[in-house]
């Protein structure tokens, strides 16, 4: 599929995020998001690679990975590769994986999927990304609160390029940071779970708790504030 | 991904080799463990892929010494004899000039393949040790700032595995940025 072809309001997933709803059982709140949703729900290849061709290969993961893959086979994901997707891809590994330095060495951050979602976010005009591992989000919400934590694990032996920051604050983009969380509670709030009867809100809060143990960045306190919700 | 070793990591490498032998001679786990988290940290700044192997024998060996029924089997002490003397190998190795990289790259293949064996052998472990240590290590590397992708691809562990095991840890607690009801917000707007 072209991304000039993509609708409005499009969501570029990583491929944390679909495993840790694949391997809870709830992908298919994708294809009911899909649905509801104005934009398209889009991946790179790098993204299928990882969620998909890779651990098909795994006995412990292939099924999972066929969930994956159903959700692409009836285009409730769309795999993208829009043009320049490299050269954004090597534009912005190369600002973020020398934004931190330890004792003067440039560690890396983000790899190749996570950083073909944000390209792709650049280059499709995607309204919000969805991501379940931390140090993408971190990157996009609060590059600061990342930078800080991690000098704590260095023993403050940390510096900051302050040229790159700015550079990596200009060039990515301002959308919002969803996780399987979140996406679950919309779907939740939409009805997806109303096929738990009176049942519903506990169905919906153990899903997120059940994401949380699979690997989504929720805090404890968050999975607390989420509980008080309902 | 390096196999490259510059001086500092050959000089703790090398060190953390002697300190390993010497702690698995007197079964002393705890130590084992500090050399691990010493070496994880130079891996994960070196992306160095033959300082995750090494960590990772590390852990596999502190693993058998842990467990009474490996510890007691007969067939324990040739085996840790035998892992010993490969470890002799790895030494004489870092301390040659120049440093034959090819050899150690192999040895410590060897080693893994060793302690896979024992693992499937001797252990009654649903996942190889090594396996294991490399889902341990990764989390590490998680835990000090890098992405889940990066994690995973240094380390060679499974991004599932690596996640499933994140997900028991409190590793993102410290990692407070929006509130939920702000989240909840710009994501129902969305979907408006």
């Amino acid at each position: 599929m072209d991304a000039s072809n993509l609708k409005p309001n499009s969501i570029v997933f990583d491929s944390s995020a679909l495993i840790t709803l694949s391997q809870t059982c709830l992908a298919d709140v994708i294809r009911f998001l899909s649905k509801q949703s104005k934009g398209d729900l889009i991946i790179p290849p790098a993204v299928r690679h990882e969620s998909v061709i890779h651990p098909l290969h795994s006995r412990r993961y292939s099924l999972s990975a066929l969930r994956i893959s159903q959700l692409i086979e009836d285009q409730s994901l769309k795999v993208i590769d829009p043009p320049g997707l490299k050269s954004k891809t090597d534009q912005l590994l190369k600002i973020a994986n020398n934004l931190l330095l330890v004792r003067g060495k440039p560690i890396q951050l983000i790899q190749e999927g996570e950083t073909q979602c944000l390209a792709m976010a650049c280059l499709s005009d995607a309204s919000a990304i969805a991501v379940d591992e931390k140090t993408t989000r971190l990157l996009l919400e609060a590059p600061s609160v990342l930078l800080e934590k991690t000098a704590l694990e260095f023993n403050n032996q940390v510096s900051f390029n302050a040229k790159n920051l700015r550079a990596w604050n200009a060039i990515t983009p301002k959308i919002p940071v969803m996780r399987s969380c979140e996406l679950i509670s919309i779907a939740g709030k939409r009805g997806y779970f109303k096929k738990f009867g009176e049942y519903e809100f506990q169905a919906i809060n153990s899903s997120i708790a059940a994401c949380r143990n699979v690997g989504c960045s929720l805090t404890e306190q968050e999975l607390i504030e989420y509980e008080n919700l309902s | 991904m390096q196999n490259e070793v510059n001086e500092p990591s050959q000089k703790i490498l090398l060190l953390s080799i002697e300190e390993s032998i010497q702690a698995i001679n007197a079964n002393n786990i705890g130590r084992l463990r500090e050399i691990i988290s010493n070496l994880n940290e130079l891996a994960f700044l070196q992306e160095s892929s033959l300082l995750v192997n090494f960590s990772s024998i590390f852990y596999s060996i502190s693993k058998f010494i842990e467990k009474d029924h490996i510890r007691n089997s007969p067939k324990w002490q040739s085996y840790k004899q035998s892992l010993i003397e490969k470890l002799n190998k790895s030494q004489a190795c870092l301390k040659s000039n120049p440093i034959n990289l090819e050899v150690l790259d192999s040895i410590s293949i060897e080693l893994i393949s060793d302690c896979d064996e024992i693992s499937e052998l001797l252990g009654r472990f649903h996942i190889s040790t090594v396996e294991k240590a490399k889902v341990k290590i990764a989390a590490d590397f998680y835990a000090r700032g890098s992405s889940l992708g990066v994690a995973s691809n240094l380390t060679g562990a499974d991004k599932s595995d690596v996640l499933t095991y994140i997900g028991a840890t409190r590793i993102v607690d410290k990692y407070m940025t929006i509130s939920i009801n702000s989240r909840l917000k710009s994501a129902e707007e969305f979907f408006n």
